[in-house]
């Protein structure tokens, strides 16, 4: 009896869940534990079909898949349902049944135990979403990672690129003999390149003080390069030469400094940035070329010199003195025409250099008038116009204005078209006549500038008044 | 040759002469003869313990009263790179402005000469 009551308790009591239905689907037991789990009376379950307590869903699979599993096999285990409490509310459940069949095998009743898996499907819902997270995690993860490795490789690219170029700048500048620099005009510090290092001597390092560059510079040399008050100012020459005693060797080289300023928002100078380059070669080149131009130089004028020195004797016993004279001066002119080449290596010598020079042999600056723009002239147009000038300087000093106390010349020139045209104008002279008999000096004026017989002369009152024409092309013809 | 035409040149301007070939040759004449006002002379010459330039400077030290005139074919030098009254000429010198300055040096000086 008490067995029987113990059973009875179990049965009611159970910690799961207990439910017999009928072959015909209605539930004719329930256990107190499922009528506590869905808030139903036993009165108001009992007598209800089955899946009148599932809901839509789980009333489907019951129906479709479960059931006809129950017929076939007899059983079913740990199939998950859902069950509407009287509420409402969804009880998620495992649900094992087995079939009481008779002898013959007809069922006379379905026995269900039924286990409350809100907790557990809490849990794996929990798992799936904690899963889904996880997948959506690493989707994001991976596709950072894909888009690292694009930028990873974007980036090597880049600074592949980078490196490239640097060291291309750097080799040019090697082969160049180029160091560059940049100073910091504030703390007057100088951050240069290991070129730069190497052209002052000076150890591989990248920074130094710029008092330090500055007392490499030779004494004499400080004013050509630049000082920190004029980095300050943003006053200084971009492009400079000095020499330097180098570091190590203590010997001294040629640095030609091109230098570019870069100013702040405020316009102040913020840095100099720039480049040196060891020119002692080309300098070396140049003086070695100023020698052999001076030495040349002067053997031409003693030769010319012997020339003045052989006509004066071969001509001693020649009645006409005014003729040996004259030659002389024509040598002489021929030479100082050189002279001005001289000064410009040979290639181009300026106009009023050249004028000026010839016309001082014969007269005071003061009485002459010197006018017109810069014009270079090749090396025969420079001789040619020494020898006219000459001749009419040399007339004006016989019988023109040069032979009166207050006369002058002027000698203007200016550029007509594709032509220098050059006037010469005597005034305050005797009044002016054609010559009788036409000598050398006669011709060459007549011949024109360059040989180009573009002449007109004007006899007046007031002096000499004489126009050449040359074409420009030809009188600066290297 | 350039000898023959400075001596043709000063003989033209009205006086006379004595040659040297060297610096030393010069100052040795200028020691014997104590009436020599001026000194007429090429810087470049050869087998000297000096140049022109440096004879010029020994004689406006030594006999200041005589007047230097230094010819030359270089191009760099200028008046004033010579003792005080010094004139310099570049080569090819003309010879009528040589025996001008030369007149005008002389005529000008109180000494017979």
């Amino acid at each position: 009896m008490r067995f029987a009551q113990d059973l009875e308790d179990l049965f009611e009591n159970a910690p799961c869940g207990y439910v017999l239905i009928s072959p015909s689907g209605t539930i004719f037991k329930a256990n107190r534990t499922i009528l506590s789990w869905l808030g139903y009376d036993r009165a108001a379950l009992t007598g209800k079909k089955f899946h009148v307590v599932l809901n839509l869903s789980s009333k489907l699979f019951y129906e479709t898949h479960f059931l006809p599993r129950l017929r076939m096999e007899g059983r079913f285990d740990e199939v998950a349902l859902d069950f509407l409490s009287a509420s409402g509310k969804v009880v998620p459940v495992f649900v094992n049944a087995v079939e009481q069949r008779d002898s013959q095998g007809r069922t006379l009743s379905v026995r269900m135990t039924i286990s409350n898996s809100t907790d557990r499907r809490r849990f794996e819902q929990e798992l799936l979403d904690a899963r889904r997270t996880a997948n959506q995690a690493n989707a994001a993860l991976q596709a950072s990672n894909v888009e690292l490795s694009r930028k990873n490789v974007e980036g090597a690219r880049l600074t592949a690129l980078l490196q490239q170029n640097e060291t291309r700048l750097r080799m040019a500048q090697e082969a160049g003999h180029v160091g560059s620099f940049e100073v910091d005009i504030a703390t007057n510090q100088i951050t240069v390149t290991e070129q730069f290092c190497r052209i002052f001597g000076l150890p591989s390092q990248s920074t130094f003080s710029m008092d330090a560059i500055e007392n490499m510079v030779f004494p004499g040399d400080e004013a050509l390069a630049s000082s920190r008050g004029q980095r300050e100012a943003g006053e200084l020459d971009l492009y400079s030469e000095y020499r330097i005693r180098r570091a190590d060797t203590k010997n001294i080289i040629w640095i030609a400094r091109r230098a570019q300023i870069s100013r702040d928002a405020e316009g102040m100078p913020s840095q100099l940035f720039g480049t040196v380059q060891d020119i002692s070669e080309r300098k070396a080149v140049d003086d070695r070329q100023n020698l052999l131009n001076e030495e040349l130089s002067h053997r031409l004028k003693n030769t010319l010199a012997l020339v003045q020195a052989i006509a004066s004797q071969t001509l001693k016993s020649a009645s006409d003195r005014s003729a040996v004279h004259a030659f002389n001066q024509r040598v002489t002119a021929l030479s100082h025409a050189h002279d001005v080449l001289l000064r410009q290596s040979w290639s181009a010598a300026d106009m009023r250099d050249v004028v000026a020079g010839v016309l001082a042999l014969h007269a005071d600056a003061n009485r002459l008038v010197l006018e017109g723009p810069v014009i270079n002239l090749g090396p025969k147009a420079a001789l040619s116009l020494s020898l006219l000038l000459h001749e009419l300087a040399t007339n004006a000093v016989k019988y023109g204005a040069l032979s009166a106390s207050d006369g002058r010349v002027m000698v203007v020139w200016s550029i007509v078209d594709a032509d220098l045209k050059l006037m010469w104008s005597e005034q305050g002279g005797p009044p002016a006549s054609e010559p009788k008999s036409s000598g050398l000096g006669t011709r060459l004026i007549n011949l024109g500038f360059g040989g180009t017989g573009k002449v007109s002369k004007a006899y007046l009152q007031s002096g000499l008044v004489i126009e050449f024409f040359a074409p420009l092309k030809l009188i600066q013809e290297n | 040759m350039l000898l023959l035409m400075a001596m043709d040149l000063v003989e033209e301007a009205g006086f006379s002469y004595l040659t040297a070939n060297n610096a030393d040759e010069a100052l040795h004449i200028l020691e014997g003869r104590p009436t020599i006002c001026l000194l007429f002379t090429d810087i470049d010459m050869p087998l000297g313990s000096m140049n022109g330039l440096g004879l010029a400077f020994r004689v406006r030290n030594r006999w200041p009263p005589i007047e230097l005139i230094v010819t030359s074919g270089h191009t760099t030098i200028k008046s004033s790179d010579l003792p005080e009254r010094g004139r310099f000429f570049q080569k090819p010198y003309d010879a009528a402005e040589i025996i001008g300055v030369m007149r005008s040096m002389l005529i000008t000086d109180s000494r017979l000469c």
